[in-house]
Order: C-alpha cells, then structure tokens, then sequence
C-alpha cells in the first residue's frame, strides 16, 4: 500500500501566493539570513517570471535492486523556496532528475504548475537545473558556456548578449567572461553553475548542493543569489545535506529518508514539533544516527 | 533546431583540446612520413639498393663482368676480402656476400644475413642472371623479363602508386578517422561523467538532437580531418588523388563507419578512462587486422583472411581504390556499401545503449 500524501502538522509558512505585505519574500528572508540583503548579487541578478508550483504524487523508482524512492509525494508551492533535506541515499537526486525530466518514474507522475509533466518539452523549457556535478564546458569561457545553454533553452538572440553579461554579473566574472571555464576555481564554477541554470529565465529551479565545495565567500555569494531570485517570486527546489543551507534558504524543508517525505514543515515549525533544539536534532531524530555508507 | 548548436560547441571544444588534435592531425602526418619513407623502398626500388659484397678474387676472370652485371641491376656492389666480407654481412652493413667456384662446374655461394633471409631469393634470382651473362659469349642473350604494375581494368596507363607515400596515405587517413573516433567517444562519456549531458537531457531538447548533433560533429571532423591530411599529402608527400568523386565518396564512407564506431566505442566503458583504454585497444586491433600498421603481404594467410573483417582494411581498399588502384564504381561499392552501413549500424546501437542506460 502507497503511503498517503505527508500533510504538513505544524504551522507553515503560507505560499508567496498568499503573503501579506507584512509577510512578503523580503520580509521572511531577512528575518532569516544573518547577510545583509543588498549585495552585488541581489543588484544584478536577472528578472524571472512569476514562479509556477510543482507537484509530485507517489513516485517509485527502482534502479536494480536498490529502491530509490518509495512513494516520495511533495507539493512545491509557487514561488517558495522548498528544501530537500536527507543523508546520502536518501533518493535527493533521484527526485532531482524526475523533477528535471531526465529520470521517468517506475510509478507516479509529477506536474508543473498546469503544464503537465516536465517530461515535455515545453515543460522543461520553464524549468531551470543546477547539477550536483559543475556541469560546465572547461574548454569554453564563462561567457560561451552562458551563450551556449541560452542558446540551447531558446533565449531568443536579441536579448541573449544581455542575458549573458547578466549571468556573468550574477555569478560576479564579469572580469573572467573570456577566461576558460576549466581555469576557474571551485567556488567559481559553482557560482557559473547557478547562472548558467537561469540564462533562460525559469520558473522553477532546482538546485542539487547549490554550495558543495565551496569557500565561505563564494558559499555567501550564492546564498545571496538564490534568496534574491526568491524573493523575484521564483520556485526554488534545494536539494542539500547542509542544514545551515536549508534553514537559510528556504520557506519550508522536506526530510526524506527511505525515498520518501518524513517531515516537511518550516523550519521553525518542525523544531517546535520535535522538541529539539534546531534542525540537526530533527533531522537525526528522523533520519536516525547510523552511518550511511552506500 | 538544436543538432547544429550541440555540434558547433563539440568541434570548438575539440579545437582547444591540444592533445585531442595531435591524435586526429598530428599522429596521422607522423606516421605517413615515417612508413611512407619505409614504404618508398618498396615502390622506388632504385632509392634504396641491396648492398652486397663480392669476394676478391683477382685471378677469377668472372669476376669483373660480374660486379659490372650486378651493378646494372641496380645493387650497390663493394669487393672485399673473405674475412671482411663476413664481418661487414654479420655487422648488418651489406645483405649478403658472393663467393663465385669453380670446382666441378661453375657456382656461386651466397651467405646472406639471417635477419634479410626474405631478400635473398630476390638476390639468387639477381646473381645468377649476373652470372650467366658473365658466362655467355655476347650473341647469346638471356630471355628477357619486364616487370610492370598490373593495370586495373579500363585504368589509365598512371593506375599505380607513383611514390611510397600513395601507399600509406590511405592507411594515414585510417589514422586520422581512428583518432576522431577514440577522441570523440571519450567526450561522449565526458560529458556523462561531468554532468553536462545530464544538463543537455534537462533542456527543452529532443534527445535524438543530442545524439545527432554529436554523430554531425563527429562527421564533420572526420571529414574535415581527412580533407586536411589530403592537401597536406598532396602539398608535402607528393601524393595525387586522380579521381576526385571516387575519392570523395570513399572518404565520406570512411567517416561514416568511424563516427559510428564512435557511438560504439563510447559506450564501452562508463569513464573517460575505461572509454580512452578500450577505444583504443579496440582501434589498434583493428588497424593491425586492417593494414594499417603491418603490411598485409607480410601477415600469415590466416590473419589475411581475418583482415577482411576489419572495417581499416574495407577503408583502405575504399581509398586505394578511389586513388592509385582505380577501381571502377562496382568494385569500390564492394568497400563503400559495408563501411557505411557499418556506420549506419554503430549510430543504431550507440543510441540504443545510451537510451537503455538512460545517461
């Protein structure tokens, strides 16, 4: 028997959608980030259009004997931040790619928005993905691998040269457009990485480890980038093991284990309901403390 | 239409990879140049001569008219001592040294260097020809022989390699194809492996333009590979390509088979090195099978009759046949029509395995 779909049990934060004044994206934002909010980033970073909701209903996939996701069901609410909390295996990027459209699921379905599932083309054009892995050309230069994913999502070339100083400004390498991408440094690429996902001005990002392996500086950067695009309304799925990652970043968080949803509430709330003292004893609680060496 | 986009990005990758184009321009020049060298003793037999040592015999009166007969058919002659005779044929320096008797009845005793056993019936052909016109009065002429390259059916009269290089210069171009094959299938798994594919499958593309624009990048610089080689012969080596349609055809049909092995190749392993390490051992198996590293003419008859399997021996023949060997349209179909549908083929299983692996 499918487990039945995870209602939130505490208080959650209402969607954008809903927001009072008093509650809008800025305001929530900047009560949680410790930055402060005007940056470069936040100056520059490209317009998108309004965010469209996401939703995944009982999705199974098996890969061999390995079951990835069991019945994984979660709603990403139009323009929220939605964070993927789990230890390794847990089934984050398996999800990741169903969401992206790469990976079908055995059983389930997912929709965006009204659009029907991102297995369609036209679907997958409103969304925008940042890979675990920096998937990024070494061979070309910021500014070609810009041109070229835009290209590829269709931006149309009128606007493509802007599109294209804008990520570099996003990613802040206005000063490297022309120095190959294989030259850069960890933080670099991430940061190249996340601007590459929105040349084409998405609806819905997902982000798999937006921050993995980068210093403090390029980590801030990112941050402030992510919570900028946010707060232009824009949905944001964070895939992350990095709870300081989540509490930061996103409106509510979703702990999955098992590949399915054990919790998903904001922050706040799932500690209140827990009992603990932050969001680590909820995550160990849920997820319990044994090594996950797979 | 995205095909031309992914395409156009692959080929300015593999412009900036430096190692990658040593593999596909680099190696082929270097090799044709060096067995093109070696194989010019074979076609241009009057630049490289058999040395051979005639034994001192100053009271042996054949002995003059014999070193002058020898020296007509084009050997590079010396006269020495017997015991210096010996040390030069042992040190490798000389073929073989002559000692001519004549104790019951007239003889002449050849001791050849073991490692050139395979020249010395040419040479015993040659001496005794030497020998018998030392021998007879001059009304008596030997019978005589002409050797010519066979001409092709409805060839013209130039219908064979005119220097070493024309030899070679297909076993080249198999050089070059087999580098884009290796350097193109290991971008493939690159790509998997860095996570660009996985962005490409994420985009609003269809997946057979993924898969074409890397099968049209990997023809383009096939056939771009193999047109620079061309001039690059024809400007450095000296080698004319007389029938140019022939030629191109047989060159597209090349670049075919090998962007097809490509997609084959790059699903051999699951990492660049696994795809590097198996497309090449794959490759140098079947370019020694094919020809392109050993002569055929030398290999045991089993191995020449294995080598037919090999797609570098149908691409050599395609390209002998399209240049000095002159084959009419039938017989040049015959090499074409299996090395593209071999091509054909490689794109269908390399987009089946892909699609299974769901990369």
């Amino acid at each position: 028997m499918r487990p039945s779909w995870p209602a939130p049990e505490g208080p959650a934060l209402p969607a954008r959608a809903e927001m009072t004044e008093a509650q809008s994206p800025s305001t929530v934002t900047n009560a949680r980030m410790s930055q402060p909010r005007v940056s470069a980033a936040t100056a520059i970073a490209p317009s998108v259009a309004r965010g469209l909701s996401m939703t995944a209903e009982g999705l199974y996939k098996r890969f061999g004997t390995v079951q990835a996701l069991t019945g994984l069901s979660l709603e990403a609410r139009a323009g929220e931040a939605l964070g993927l909390l789990g230890p390794n295996g847990a089934g984050k990027t398996t999800f990741m790619h169903m969401m992206a459209g790469v990976t079908r699921p055995d059983a389930g379905h997912i929709q965006v928005g009204q659009m029907g599932p991102p297995t369609r083309r036209r679907v997958r054009r409103l969304l925008g993905i940042a890979p675990q892995a920096v998937a990024l050309y070494p061979r070309l230069t910021a500014a070609e691998n810009l041109r070229f994913f835009g290209q590829l999502y269709g931006v149309p070339r009128a606007e493509l040269k802007d599109r294209v100083e804008q990520g570099l400004a996003l990613a802040h390498l206005q000063s490297r457009r022309d120095h190959r991408a294989g030259t850069f440094s960890g933080g670099m690429q991430r940061r190249l990485n996340l601007a590459c996902a929105v040349i084409h001005q998405p609806q819905v990002l997902l982000l798999d480890e937006p921050t993995a392996g980068v210093d403090p500086q390029s980590r801030t950067h990112i941050f402030e980038s992510i919570a900028n695009l946010r707060n232009q309304g824009l949905t944001i799925i964070c895939s992350t093991h990095l709870l300081e990652e989540a509490q930061r970043l996103c409106d509510r968080v979703a702990i999955v284990d098992g590949g399915r949803v054990q919790a998903l509430d904001s922050t706040t709330a799932l500690i209140e309901r827990y009992g603990a003292a932050d969001l680590e004893e909820v995550f160990l609680e849920l997820t319990g403390k044994e090594l996950r060496d797979q | 239409m995205t095909w031309p986009l992914i395409a156009l990005k692959d080929l300015r990758v593999l412009c900036r990879d430096g190692m990658a184009l040593f593999w596909v321009l680099g190696f082929p020049l270097l090799f044709a140049g060096f067995f093109g060298s070696v194989m010019r003793a074979g076609v241009d037999a009057d630049t490289v001569p058999m040395h051979v040592v005639v034994i001192d015999d100053p009271e042996n009166p054949l002995q003059a008219q014999l070193i002058t007969n020898l020296q007509a058919a084009n050997l590079r002659v010396s006269t020495l001592p017997l015991e210096q005779a010996r040390t030069t044929v042992t040190g490798g320096k000389a073929l073989a040294y002559l000692l001519t008797r004549n104790a019951d009845g007239l003889s002449i005793d050849i001791r050849v260097d073991p490692a050139r056993r395979a020249e010395a019936a040419v040479l015993e052909g040659v001496a005794l020809r030497a020998l018998a016109s030392a021998i007879l009065p001059p009304e008596f002429a030997l019978p005589q022989v002409h050797t010519e390259p066979i001409d092709a059916p409805g060839a013209s009269a130039s219908a064979a390699p005119h220097n070493g290089y024309e030899i070679v210069f297909p076993a080249m171009i198999m050089w070059g194809l087999m580098g884009c094959a290796a350097t193109f299938a290991v971008a493939i798994v690159s790509e998997i492996s860095s996570g660009t594919l996985l962005r490409l499958r994420a985009a609003p593309v269809h997946q057979a333009s993924i898969l074409g624009g890397k099968a049209a990048a990997c023809i383009v610089a096939c056939l771009f590979d193999t047109l620079l080689l061309s001039l690059l012969a024809h400007l450095l080596l000296d080698v004319r390509i007389e029938h140019g349609l022939k030629f191109a055809a047989a060159l597209t049909a090349a670049a075919l088979c090998f962007s097809g092995l490509t997609m084959i190749l790059s699903v051999l392993g699951r990492s660049e090195q696994s795809v590097a390490g198996a497309g090449w051992s794959t490759l140098i198996v079947l370019a020694m099978l094919g020809g392109a590293m050993v002569p055929l003419s030398v290999m045991p008859p089993w191995l020449q009759e294995a080598s037919g399997l090999s797609p570098v021996q149908w691409g050599i023949m395609a390209l002998e046949g399209a240049t000095w060997r002159a084959f009419g349209w039938s017989d040049l179909a015959r090499h074409l029509v299996p090395l593209a549908a071999l091509g054909l083929s490689g794109f269908g299983v390399g987009a089946a395995v892909l699609h299974v692996r769901r990369l």
